[in-house]
């Protein structure tokens, strides 16, 4: 977590200071403190760095233009959510239509540059992360969003529910259903 | 709480806790429970070690380093992406409303010209808005009468305004003369006059207009019935 975000000790005093001042050092606070929340979700719908790029500027965007109508005692993250998902989808149906007019095929692009891994590492992980992410592209939508939510972002069942409108009992089969596929797809890449 | 933990559970339900349980997720009773179950279902254990062992790699991916190098400068990215948009709004402004506004106003000032021509008269004690405007009532009005369109103004007197609708009647009497006479009986004889290509087409009309008509006219006349060619 950078300094700036380290400044507000949680979302309602970002969201409290940008509603009375417009303030800018509060908008960047929001933006980085959920950048990579919104980011993965737009990704995982997208499967495409600079879609989901867009998407994500977009969602916040949105967000910060229409903060003073967040009702605080929700969580921010859910609404952030319901944003960049329907984002997302409408971006995903303008690019179908595009995609079927021109006859493009959908690129997939999975980079990955850090300097903490020796090359080999990193074409393994570069290798794997390409792999897993395709995978998670595979699953229907509920059991992906269900996982990602879960494992990656740790909501309750409670917060997915709201989030996806389905049940939390049908939430945590949807949870066990994406564990085991990617469970026995990642062990079929293995052998 | 002891009850609840040595509570057996259904295959279904341990499926719903399995995911948690392999990634240590569970609350302190779920676990107790899941626990407990598991020696009824012991064909679960290998499920959870292969899960286990998958999500170990998945865990190794640092999705927090990827994304967080997908991200980095995510902010500075809205930041100026908001700021072109306003920028475009205040631009939009100034393209769009301030010439329509300027074009609105041309449009009143002109109209409010265009109104101030048109002539208001009053007959009696009931006002009248005039068809005319003034430059229409000098071509109908010959030029010695043009004087008279003065009086048709608002602010003109009843008895001048009477004198002024009185003369215009008399007047629009005789610029219909000429066309009175295409509705005659001489219609047939007039079409083959006018048909003719004489140099003294003019004569002629001006001697269909007049009803009284000079030997000298009346001569050129017949000549030039003489010399005209019909189809």
């Amino acid at each position: 977590m950078d300094t700036l975000t380290l400044l507000y000790d949680n979302d309602s005093e970002i969201i409290a200071e940008y509603c009375s001042s417009n303030s800018q050092r509060a908008a960047n606070a929001l933006v980085r403190r959920h950048q990579k929340f919104v980011y993965s979700i737009a990704f995982r719908f997208l499967g495409q760095h600079e879609d989901a790029e867009d998407v994500a500027q977009e969602a916040f965007i949105k967000a910060l233009d229409n903060l003073y109508r967040f009702k605080s005692e929700s969580n921010i993250r859910t609404w952030l959510y319901t944003i960049t998902a329907n984002l997302a989808k409408n971006h995903l149906r303008k690019k179908k239509i595009i995609n079927f007019f021109t006859m493009n095929s959908e690129r997939e692009d999975f980079e990955l540059n850090s300097n903490s891994f020796s090359p080999l590492q990193e074409l393994e992980i570069k290798e794997f992360t390409e792999n897993f992410n395709k995978l998670l592209g595979k699953l229907p939508q509920k059991q992906r969003e269900t996982f990602a939510l879960r494992y990656f972002d740790g909501f309750t069942y409670e917060e997915i529910s709201d989030m996806l409108g389905t049940s939390v009992g049908g939430l945590k089969a949807n949870y066990y259903q994406a564990v085991q596929k990617i469970t026995k797809e990642i062990t079929g890449l293995k052998k | 709480m002891n009850k609840e933990v040595y509570k057996k559970i259904s295959l279904e339900e341990m499926h719903d806790l399995l995911s948690d349980y392999a990634f240590e997720r569970l609350s302190e009773s779920e676990d107790k429970i899941f626990e407990y179950n598991l020696q009824f279902y012991p064909e679960l254990n290998e499920e959870i070690e292969e899960v286990r062992a998958i999500f170990s790699s998945i865990d190794q991916m640092d999705m927090d380093k990827f994304l967080s190098e997908r991200t980095k400068d995510l902010s500075v990215k809205v930041n100026s992406k908001r700021e072109k948009r306003r920028y475009k709004k205040q631009i939009g402004l100034k393209r769009f409303v301030l010439p329509i506004a300027i074009m609105m106003l041309i449009a009143f000032i002109v109209g409010e010209y265009k109104l101030s021509d048109v002539v208001d008269y009053v007959i009696g004690n009931k006002p009248h808005s005039a068809v005319f405007t003034q430059k229409e009532m000098a071509i109908l009005i010959s030029d010695e009468e043009n004087d008279l369109i003065n009086f048709i103004h608002p602010n003109s007197q009843t008895e001048d305004l009477a004198l002024a609708f009185d003369k215009t009647t008399e007047l629009d009497e005789l610029a219909y003369e000429y066309i009175d006479l295409e509705e005659t009986e001489n219609m047939e004889y007039f079409d083959l006059l006018m048909q003719s290509n004489s140099a003294n087409k003019n004569l002629i009309e001006r001697t269909l207009t007049k009803s009284d008509i000079s030997e000298n006219d009346f001569q050129n006349l017949i000549k030039e019935l003489g010399n005209a060619s019909f189809n």
